[in-house]
């Protein structure tokens, strides 16, 4: 089995943006960085270089080599080979990558995010096609359009997409379980390609530039959302062959969201009646949910199973989540018996595997 | 010792608002009821019935008296001796009462928020004098003009309030630790008053007149968030004798707001400095409101048992009603799931410390 990092990420460069058409290319990003002053104010460290496109700004990060352990070269994929590289020097078969700005909306107009949006997918087919099959990634769709969406992802599947990135609350506050989304659950379902709730924000009236936007509510709580309201309407038995993942807002919100639908189920029935709750929820459903080390892997095992646990390192990122030797970390946990070797394999292997359908 | 229901609610009624400043009247609340037909489509049961606030529409639930185990009387304080006789039924020695209404946002124009909370103050201290304060409540207020705030605090603190109601995110999509609301925060800690943050939604658009604006990202979610702002911010250093309570939005999140913590503490200090304390809650302050479906003695073994305070939710029938939350959770202690003591912190001395009672 290889060992997947269910969560990595690169940096979207200005290769990135190439594959923008007329008559949109006007849109662009350029790159806009602090000419003056030796600091930017209460900017954190590294905020004060930007995307710019049609008026809006969006932090594009200047990082730090040794705090994130990786070199520009590999964030930004300008060289495919020194990523493996340093997968193997990490003990990783396969990765599964995330954008960067995308955890953010570009652009309050669909056609301009989509163009955006279309033009990332092509920069990441081209290097998956560099890696060997190794660096797989997850695909970002013109979600304003549902048939449009459905026919780039047809597209990127035989692109080394392996997963369909959705924001919680998507596209003019849709939850995730809204009907608008049916048709696309489908269209996964019948790919057998997962859809994939990461962290982040579709909402265009926020930009990264305010440290203060990559909150939790912003961020992380619409993860949490997904979960419950797709399992509240049923979404997992609407679309039997439908794997879902949660991922980059750890774990240990489990016990919570299954504490609400306790809930929900004794108490609001009539507000819910269709809603059982089932004792493998997380595994009958096709749930993924992606752990992080310093959370308490034994317990959350023990709430939601061990078939439904991934990890990933966010390889390019240096925030809360990112810790390069995630998988190194698991894999000794089962050696030191703090969760078992088969459970420490499931996480890294196993589990990861199933979800993508790698 | 005594027994604190540390969640309840009152239903708004038409003698809220017979309490609206004079000069405010246009203000004034009056309600809309479905004229045809038995059912509406989509909406939930009871949930045909609104609040019509200077052109906003709002939910006025129609309950159910068997689901709620409630009457009209005693949820919208219309005989106020025979909610207290329902809470010696009940084995609750006092009750903090929340609003209904107010859980959402009927209005962003500053001169409407005052006038519906100052109306609201105004019935609850007068409900409060009447139940020999046994009924204590927690004070709306008009957040978007400051000065009147802390005038709704000092008139609220000689009333019977021992809490003010802040939401996660509110006032212009403002976190709690925003240093907007520092003055307030500054002013509740002199009247020693919890600053409670409910579960509820900051925006006028998002009005419960749309189901789907009482999910756990419009609604509840922002309760954590104002956690982990708060601690983020290190505002209980900045105020060390502040109060906070966390209501409703159940604790199991607590194991993963620490988490998310310790992953901070390790990995950003450089990007977002804070003071990651050795106990978050206890020396911070904080209390949160418990459910008995959740798995308490793993969260009090994250938490310690100094946190957690529960309530009954009163009045409504949604995820987080039980009438019974106290009795159970005393049950809990008797039948050892939890230790007896850890069972009397929750129903008596930590809602007493956070309430000031």
């Amino acid at each position: 089995m290889p060992v997947v990092d269910a969560d990595a990420h690169v940096d979207e460069t200005e290769e990135t943006w190439q594959y923008i058409d007329e008559p949109l290319k006007r849109y662009t990003p350029i790159t806009i960085t602090q000419q003056m002053g030796s600091d930017a104010g209460a900017q954190p460290k590294g905020y004060n270089r930007f995307w710019f496109s049609d008026g809006r700004f969006l932090v594009r990060r200047v990082r730090d080599d040794v705090r994130t352990r990786t070199t520009l070269e590999t964030r930004e994929l300008l060289d495919v080979p020194a990523r493996m590289r340093h997968l193997d020097e990490l003990g990783i078969d396969l990765q599964v990558c995330y954008p960067t700005s995308f955890l953010m909306r570009w652009n309050p107009s669909d056609q301009v995010e989509h163009a955006l949006r279309k033009s990332y997918n092509r920069w990441m087919g081209s290097k998956w096609a560099q890696s060997d099959n190794r660096m797989r990634w997850v695909a970002l769709l013109p979600m304003g359009d549902i048939d449009e969406a459905i026919r780039e992802l047809h597209i990127v599947k035989e692109n080394g997409a392996c997963g369909i990135m959705q924001k919680g609350i998507e596209w003019g506050y849709r939850s995730a379980a809204d009907p608008y989304f049916f048709p696309l659950y489908q269209e996964a379902a019948d790919l057998n390609i997962p859809i994939c709730f990461h962290t982040g924000t579709s909402d265009p009236a926020l930009s990264d530039a305010q440290a203060l936007n990559l909150s939790f509510h912003n961020m992380m709580a619409p993860v949490i959302d997904a979960f419950l309201s797709l399992y509240t309407a049923g979404v997992p038995t609407l679309f039997p062959k439908l794997r879902v993942g949660f991922i980059e807002a750890m774990a240990s919100w489990l016990p919570l969201a299954l504490a609400e639908l306790r809930a929900r189920e004794e108490r609001s029935s009539w507000l819910f009646p269709e809603l059982g709750v089932v004792d493998d929820l997380v595994k009958e459903s096709r749930f993924y949910v992606a752990c992080q080390t310093v959370e308490d892997l034994p317990y959350l095992i023990r709430t939601c199973g061990e078939d439904n646990l991934v990890a990933g390192t966010d390889y390019t990122h240096a925030d809360q989540s990112a810790e390069i030797e995630t998988l190194s970390i698991i894999r000794r946990m089962g050696d030191e018996n703090i969760i078992t070797k088969e459970q420490a394999r499931k996480i890294l292997e196993d589990n990861p595997k199933a979800f993508y359908g790698l | 010792m005594t027994v604190v229901d540390a969640d309840a609610h009152v239903d708004e009624t038409e003698e809220t608002w017979e309490h609206i400043p004079k000069g405010y009247e246009r203000y004034k609340p009056f309600t809309v009821v479905q004229a045809i037909a038995d059912e509406v489509s989509g909406q939930p049961k009871g949930y045909n019935r609104f609040w019509c606030i200077d052109g906003t529409f709002a939910l006025r639930r129609i309950r159910n008296d068997e689901r709620t185990r409630t009457v009209r009387e005693t949820r919208e304080l219309i005989d106020v001796g025979a909610r207290l006789r329902h809470m010696d039924q009940l084995g609750i020695d006092s009750q903090v009462c929340y609003p209904t209404l107010f859980l959402m946002t009927p209005s962003e124009k500053p001169e409407a928020e005052y006038a519906l909370t100052h109306a609201y103050n105004r019935w609850m201290g007068s409900k409060w004098a009447e139940s020999k304060n046994r009924i204590r409540w927690v004070a709306m207020l008009p957040m978007l003009s400051p000065d009147k705030a802390i005038e709704e605090m000092r008139w609220a603190r000689k009333n019977g309030a021992c809490g003010i109601s802040k939401k996660g995110i509110e006032c212009g999509d403002r976190v709690a630790s925003d240093p907007y609301f520092f003055p307030i925060y500054k002013e509740a800690e002199d009247l020693d008053l919890a600053v409670c943050i409910h579960v509820g939604n900051g925006r006028v658009e998002w009005m419960d007149t749309n189901v789907k604006h009482l999910s756990p990202w419009f609604f509840s979610l922002s309760a954590i968030d104002a956690f982990l702002s708060l601690t983020l911010a290190n505002i209980p250093d900045k105020f060390p004798k502040l109060r906070f309570g966390i209501i409703e939005a159940m604790s199991s999140w607590i194991p993963y707001a620490l988490s998310d913590l310790r992953a901070r503490d390790e990995r950003t200090q450089w990007l977002m400095p804070f003071n990651m304390k050795s106990n978050v809650l206890e020396e911070g302050n904080f209390y949160v409101g418990c459910q008995t479906v959740e798995d308490l003695p793993y969260i009090m073994k994250h938490a310690g048992d100094g946190c957690l305070v529960a309530g009954t939710d009163y009045t409504h029938a949604d995820q987080s009603a039980e009438i019974e939350t106290l009795n159970i959770i005393h049950n809990m202690g008797e039948e050892g799931y939890i230790t007896q003591e850890q069972a009397r912190k929750i129903r008596e001395d930590n809602a007493m410390k956070l309430y000031g009672i």
